[in-house]
Formats: structure tokens, sequence, C-alpha cells
């Protein structure tokens, strides 16, 4: 009951500390996410996908964007056809007192096209054709009309793309000096786009970092507040933009430089509300929640992405462990997990037992960790939908 | 079902919303008694927890997958003085004075233990106290302090300890050496006991690294046995644990087969002095070498060993036979030492006055074994032994802690925590046809080692073997001071 009781007071005081948030500036936020690593026709990417999850979870849990309003297209999913029918949906679906973010991560292109060979950026979806990006591809222009075309009040473009060139227009921002610039800026209509870099720059993903240089800085100057530079509660998309602009420079040594245009003449902001330190003061079981419900929901995001077959040794058949390779092991499931699939594995002891019984207790083994055996491991495709393997 | 929901991914999408909205409310009072839950953490972490409502306690065990057997030649003794940091210093946030006596105030049993195989770590307390025992435990795995000051007073108590066993205890140490002899050379079950010096060349880093390596989430169960929620203990449990990073530099379990090592049957012998006991005497003990615990025969071989106990203490036929009716000793011990390599069945039989004969008293320990294959065990005496072992099973009912224990070994040693009543139901299965086939298979010369220790030996007399004589042919036979 003292566990209940703490975990009620849990809930009452989330909702506490949500009462004073977005729902003062915005009526509903919206988001279509896009990350491609599958390419059909192009080299494929590595963290694109890993990005768009994560900018979904930190859209949906540090930004209060309902789950309902924001939309993922993971690699095959992201056709130009499906990205399309998305935008349209989106364009019905912001009301004018909304916000928008579309999220892109993938390859970027750069053509020129025309009488003029006017260079025009498009976006790759997964089944784009580099030969005919006209028509397979989206281009960045389409950015510019559905910005046009929705009644949104604040719209931003975050585009974390190769070759992402876009002519847009130069128009500053009001003065953070302004007279009620809070209010201007949250009452103004905006829409922005922040790309990953000029055209002819290509887009740095590192290892060490999981993300790419744009999405890292990204997820650290919302999430972590960062980019708030003049210490207010609020995150304008400038100020997430200046941020960018000076941290993916300094990470990519300068190979990299973010662009930060606006697509109309609306001097209005995006807003990310900051949480006052205050609000952050959770108790220990707030956060121990928050940590599982995250881990829950990272979950059900890779359940949503993952599409893809992946080839694994059948329960019952055997390998060699990768890091000592004169050892056994024997699959007996394969555990799902949000980190990835994993072998539930038992391992060949040397005991003074028969062979049947001298296995190991059941460990979790990294699905790497476990080397097929020629002729003898017999593998087989994870169903995700059902848990087996077939 | 837990594990399920953990391993299944549309199950799990279930148990969001349940988890979120109506998983607190639901009662304990629907649980079972005895359903047991078994899921994996994401980094590795095997959970097992075994629901008994009949009392407001429950036992958390964690063991680690690692023992003695684990150590090489040149680190002997880094798993005792590693768990000793875990259990004497412990973290920055529990160090020991104060976790103590917080586990005192709380009224819990706990203790820990290492074997050649597994180092647990167990606590019995209030249902209360789950919350404070997770999260000592959590803590433990991850922030024991190690360094130069502690490691200087491990070592410190570890020589202590070792110098009382020497100048104490003669007999003690001479057992302990006995059983260091039954186990085959540059077998990794040898050394069980390291020298001081050995201790002493231990450093902070190899200690570090030990704890890094083993001590981590993937080479850990946690057993959690009593009057728990499941799903409030699983969130309690993810709280406490799911943070943790996994060890990615586990080493593999060493080969702990005795197949093709040579098990001489020469005789060891040990002398000790007593200051116990002032006369001269002799235990001489055959240890024969047993399968590994996971077989069913080294169940059915801890079973006779415990009938063997019970006939001892009775006095009874088999006893009588072992000891020639007490012309070869007058009183025996029985041990049986189910281990994951290798199992171990030690009788030793004592006198005093005189060292008995080491050849006769072999002779009549194989020689009754042999009966016993031929013939069985007395029927009346089986039964007696199953009622009594039964009788002990209902009063470990509420003894959640034992519960624990068993699911720990099950899990680590016998390859699956749900051989955790293997041995009751193999007792209730156990014929006579059973102990003779594996009195037979098991109980032969070739599978046996002599032990000879002799008590007092320089405090013979010209007259010790007369009194010898006359103690153990005529007094003893009729006045047993055990009984």
């Amino acid at each position: 009951m003292r566990v209940f009781l703490k975990y009620c007071f849990c809930f009452l005081s989330l909702g506490l500390t949500q009462g004073i948030g977005d729902g003062d500036i915005y009526d509903n936020s919206w988001a279509l996410i896009i990350g491609i690593n599958d390419y059909e026709n192009v080299p494929d990417l590595h963290y694109a996908v890993e990005d768009a999850l994560a900018i979904k979870n930190m859209l949906i849990n540090e930004f209060n964007f309902s789950r309902n309003n924001v939309r993922v297209l993971i690699d095959k999913e992201a056709t130009q056809s499906n990205i399309n029918k998305e935008m349209s949906k989106l364009l019905k679906s912001a009301g004018v007192n909304d916000r928008v973010v579309f999220y892109f991560a993938g390859h970027g292109e750069t053509e020129e096209l025309g009488l003029e060979e006017v260079a025009t950026g498009f976006l790759m979806p997964s089944d784009a054709d580099v030969e005919n990006l006209y028509f397979s591809a989206i281009p960045m222009e389409d950015l510019r009309s559905v910005s046009k075309f929705s009644k949104a009040k604040h719209m931003l473009f975050l585009v974390d793309a190769c070759y992402s060139g876009l002519a847009a227009v130069n128009t500053r921002g009001l003065s953070t000096n302004s007279p009620n610039y809070i209010d201007k800026i949250t009452q103004e209509n905006a829409r922005q786009i922040i790309t990953a870099g000029q055209k002819d720059e290509k887009v740095l993903e590192k290892d060490e970092w999981e993300h790419s240089a744009f999405t890292k800085n990204l997820i650290s100057g919302l999430k972590d507040k960062k980019a708030n530079s003049n210490g207010d509660d609020f995150i304008t998309g400038s100020e997430l933009g200046f941020y960018l602009q000076e941290k993916v420079s300094l990470d990519t040594e300068n190979s990299q430089t973010p662009q930060v245009k606006r697509l109309t003449t609306h001097e209005g902001e995006m807003i990310f509300l900051s949480k006052s330190e205050k609000t952050k003061q959770k108790t220990d079981y707030e956060l121990d929640l928050k940590k599982l419900i995250l881990e829950l929901e990272q979950l059900k995001v890779n359940q949503e992405v993952v599409k893809k077959n992946v080839r694994v040794i059948k329960p019952g058949s055997i390998g060699l462990f990768a890091r000592n390779p004169s050892q056994e092991v024997m699959i007996v499931r394969i555990f799902y997990r949000p980190s990835g699939l994993a072998y539930e594995a038992k391992f060949k002891l040397n005991i003074n037992a028969s062979d049947e019984m001298s296995w190991s207790k059941v460990s979790l083994i990294e699905i790497d960790d476990v080397l097929e055996i020629k002729g003898e491991t017999i593998t087989g495709i994870y169903n995700y939908d059902t848990g087996t393997v077939e | 079902m837990i594990p399920e929901l953990w391993n299944n991914t549309l199950m799990t999408l279930k148990f969001l919303p349940s988890l979120l909205f109506s998983a607190l409310l639901i009662s304990s009072s629907n649980a079972l008694d005895g359903d047991i839950h078994d899921f994996f953490l994401p980094n590795g972490l095997k959970v097992i927890l075994m629901e008994r409502h009949g009392a407001p306690k429950v036992a958390v065990n964690i063991a680690y997958n690692v023992g003695s057997h684990d150590e090489p030649k040149r680190t002997r003794g880094i798993n005792d003085i590693v768990t000793k940091a875990i259990v004497i210093e412990g973290t920055q946030l529990y160090p020991n004075e104060k976790l103590s006596k917080m586990r005192d105030e709380l009224g819990a049993n706990y203790g820990d233990r290492t074997t050649y195989d597994i180092s647990l770590f167990y606590t019995e307390i209030h249902i209360d106290g789950l919350d404070f025992i997770l999260d000592v435990e959590s803590d433990r795995m991850t922030n024991t302090i190690i360094n130069d000051g502690v490691l200087e007073k491990m070592k410190e108590r570890y020589y202590i300890d070792w110098q009382d066993n020497n100048n104490n205890n003669e007999i003690g140490l001479a057992f302990n050496n006995a059983f260091d002899e039954f186990m085959p050379k540059d077998h990794p079950y040898r050394s069980l006991q390291p020298t001081p010096d050995q201790i002493n060349s231990l450093t902070v880093q190899s200690c570090q690294t030990w704890y890094e390596s083993y001590y981590s989430p993937n080479n850990a169960v946690l057993v959690i046995v009593g009057d728990v929620d499941p799903i409030e203990s699983t969130k309690m449990i993810y709280n406490y644990f799911g943070h943790i990073p996994p060890s990615d530099d586990i080493p593999p379990d060493p080969s702990l087969s005795i197949e093709g090592i040579e098990l001489t049957s020469s005789i060891s012998k040990q002398s000790a002095n007593s200051k116990w006991f002032a006369f001269p005497g002799s235990f001489i003990g055959s240890f024969f070498y047993m399968p590994s615990a996971r077989e069913d025969d080294a169940v059915i071989l801890k079973h006779i060993t415990n009938i063997i106990d019970l006939s001892i203490n009775k006095r009874d036929d088999l006893f009588k036979r072992f000891s020639k009716n007490r012309r070869l000793f007058m009183g025996a011990e029985v041990q049986y030492m189910p281990m994951l390599g290798y199992s171990g069945f030690f009788l030793y039989s004592y006198n005093i006055f005189r060292t008995g004969s080491v050849n006769k008293i072999n002779e009549q320990i194989l020689s009754t074994f042999k009966y016993i294959g031929d013939n069985g065990i007395e029927d009346m005496l089986l039964e007696q032994y199953k009622k009594l072992e039964l009788l002990e099973e209902y009063e470990e009912y509420y003894a959640y802690r034992v519960i624990a224990r068993r699911l720990i070994y099950a899990e680590l040693i016998l390859g699956d925590y749900q051989y955790y009543n293997r041995e009751l139901e193999i007792l209730n299965d156990l014929t006579n046809d059973d102990i003779k086939r594996v009195v037979k298979k098991y109980f032969n010369k070739d599978n046996r080692k002599t032990i000879v220790i002799s008590m007092n030996d320089d405090k013979k007399h010209w007259y010790t073997p007369i009194v010898s004589f006359v103690a153990n042919q005529f007094v003893l036979r009729l006045w047993d001071p055990e009984k």
C-alpha cells in the first residue's frame, strides 16, 4: 500500500507539472518523423532510424506531443508515396493554434534542373531513384508548399540530410529585446527550417555518438535544454538553429554548417517549453517510473520499426561463442528487448556429467556473440509479430 | 506470467497499459501460493520470483556465477577477498556498520556464502523491507568500495582467520588439507584455502577487475520468495537493477571434469595435535568421486549418504556392518558434497587411543557397499528416512530463505531453477533398485582416495596399545559415548 500511494502521488504530481506546459501556447502538437537507413537504390545509412526514433521519443516524453499525433515512417515505410500521404494528413489535421514538427533523417540529393539549371534539393525516400529524382524523390520546394498550405501556427522543418540546399527566405526573426517579445513570437505564425548542412556538404555520423552530428546536437539542444541560450523557460526555433550551427560546426570541424532559415516572411517562433528546474525535481519514484515507461515505449517503437527480417539461430541449435570460439553455445529462445534481439542460451560445460546434462544455466547473449557452425547450425528468420523463428 | 510478458512483444505491449493504469490495483490475494515467474532484464539479470503468501515476509537471494573454481592459480583467494569487501566493507551508501544496524532493526536474517562454484548473498525480512534490500543489493553490485585501504583490511582479516585455524584448530586444518588432497592436482577445485602469501600478492587492480567482471547483472541470479506482488516487485527490480550495465568480459568456466585425471589411490597422511583431545587417536576417511550434481545419480547418492548417516546415528545394523560391529572403528561421520564439476562422498571413521587398521577399514567399507549393492537398504530404514525428509520439508514451508536458496542452487548448479524440488521428487520415487544400481556403479576401489589423520601421535605411551585394545574391544562395544 505504501508503494501504491507513492505511485499515486507520482501520477498526481506529473499531472500538476504538465498543467503549465505547452497547452498555453498550442492546442495540439503534430509531428511527422522520417528515418531511413535502408535504401533500395542508394547506399544505406547507419543511424538515421535511431535518430528518428530518438526524436520521436524526445517530442513525446519531453515536449508533450501526443503519441497519436506523432507519425513515424521508417525505412521501407518511408516511400515517396507514403511521405506525401502523411504530409497531406498533417495539412488536414493541424489547426490554427497548433504546431507541426517535420523531421527527416536520410539521404538528400541536389540536381540542377530546368533551362536555367537551378540547383534543386531533394529528400530521398527509401524508394528514390537517383536517375529520376524529380519523380521519385521529395523536392525541398514541397516543404515550402506544405508550409504555405498548412493552417498551423508554427511549423519547424528539421532536415538531417546530405546536400540539402534549399532556397529559403532570409528573414530575420524578432529581436529578443522587442517589447512583448514572448507574446509576439507565440502569436505570430512561423515557418522555420533548419538543415544539417549546405549543399555539397556531407552529413557526418559517428559510432561513438550513435547519431549524426546534427541529431546528436538537436537532442542535446532540446532535451538537455542546452539551446536555451537566454536562460528563460523557452527554446525558440531560432535559438535551436543557432545552437546547432555552433555545435555541429564544432563537432564536424567545420565540414558541416547547419542552415537556419524561414520559408515565409512570418516572424513567429516555434516554441519548445523548457521545464523549470523546480518542476524537474521529481521524486525518485517519478524518475524510476518514467524510466520504466520509456523502456516500455522503446519496446513499442522497436516493434513498429523492425519490419526487416533478422536471421537468427533456431532454438535448439548449436553455435560457437564469438568471444571464445572453442566454447559451444546452445540457443534456448530468442529474447526480445529494447536494444534489439538477444539469445537466451546455454554454454557447454566440461563437467563430470553426461553430454545432455553438461549445459550451463540459461544466460542472455548478444546475437552477434554467437557464431554459426557451417553445416551444423540451423538458422531461421525471426518473426517479430509472433516471436517465433521460421 | 511475467516471463512471457517480457519475452513476447505482443504481450509486452499488453503489459504497458496495465502497468500504467491498472496493474497497481492488482491484489496479491489473487496470486497463488507457489506461482513462479521468471524473466531476464535487458542487461542479462535473471530474475526468479516465487509467491508464498503464508507469512508477511520475503527472502531476497542474489547469487553470482563465480566461485573459487574460477580463480586462476596466481590469484587464489581473490573471490574470497572480493566477497569480504562486499560484505564487510560495503558501499558508500550502505557501509557495513550502517547496513547491519538497519537490517538488525528490521529483524532481518542475512548472510553470505561462497563455495567452489557460486557466491551467494541472502536476506530474509519483513515484506516492507523488500524495497530496501533490493536497493542494497543493487548498490553492492555496482558501488562496492575496493581501494588500497580496504584491500589491506581484508588481507589482515584473512591472515587473522588463517592464523586462528592454524594455531587453534589443527584437526580442522588437517581436514581442510585432506579435502584439498581429494581434489585432483591442478583441478580448479584444488586449494580452497589460499596461503597468506597468495593473498598478499593480490592487488587492488586485480580485485576491481574481478569484481567488475563477475559481479555484474549478466552473471547473477536474483531470487525473491515470499509475500510479493509480482508486478510491484518487477517494477522495483527494474528500478534498482535495470540501469546497471552488463559486463562484456566474463571469463568462461574452466574445465571441471575429472575425466582423464589420475585419481591416485595412494593413502594420504596428515597429523594433528589437538588441544581438545589429550589422547591419541585417528580419523580414517574414504573419499569416493561421484558424478556432477547435475546427474540424477548424484541426488540418489545424496539420499544414500543421508540414509547411512541416519544409520550411523542409530547405531543400527548397517553401521555395525561398516564398523564390523565396532571392532574396526568406534564411530563415523558421513558427508556428501554435491558440486558442479563432480561430487564427493566422504565417510570417515574415528577411534581413540589407536590409529586403526587402514586396510581393514577400507576393505570393510567396500564390502559393506557391495552388500548394499546386492541387497539394498533395509526397507524400514528407507521408509523412516523418507518420512523424516518429508517432515523437514513441511517445516521448511515457511522458511522462504531455504526455498530461495534451493531455487538459486537449482538455477546455477543444476542448470534450471525448475529442478529446485528435484531432491524431493527423486526421494518420492526412490526404490531399493535405484540404490543398488547406484551403489554398484560408484562405490569401488578405483574411485576412492583414502586419508589418515593421526591425532596427538607424540602422546603415545608404552601402555597405549593395551588401553586401546581394551577400550575398543570391550568398553566401547558396551558403552557408546554418542548414545
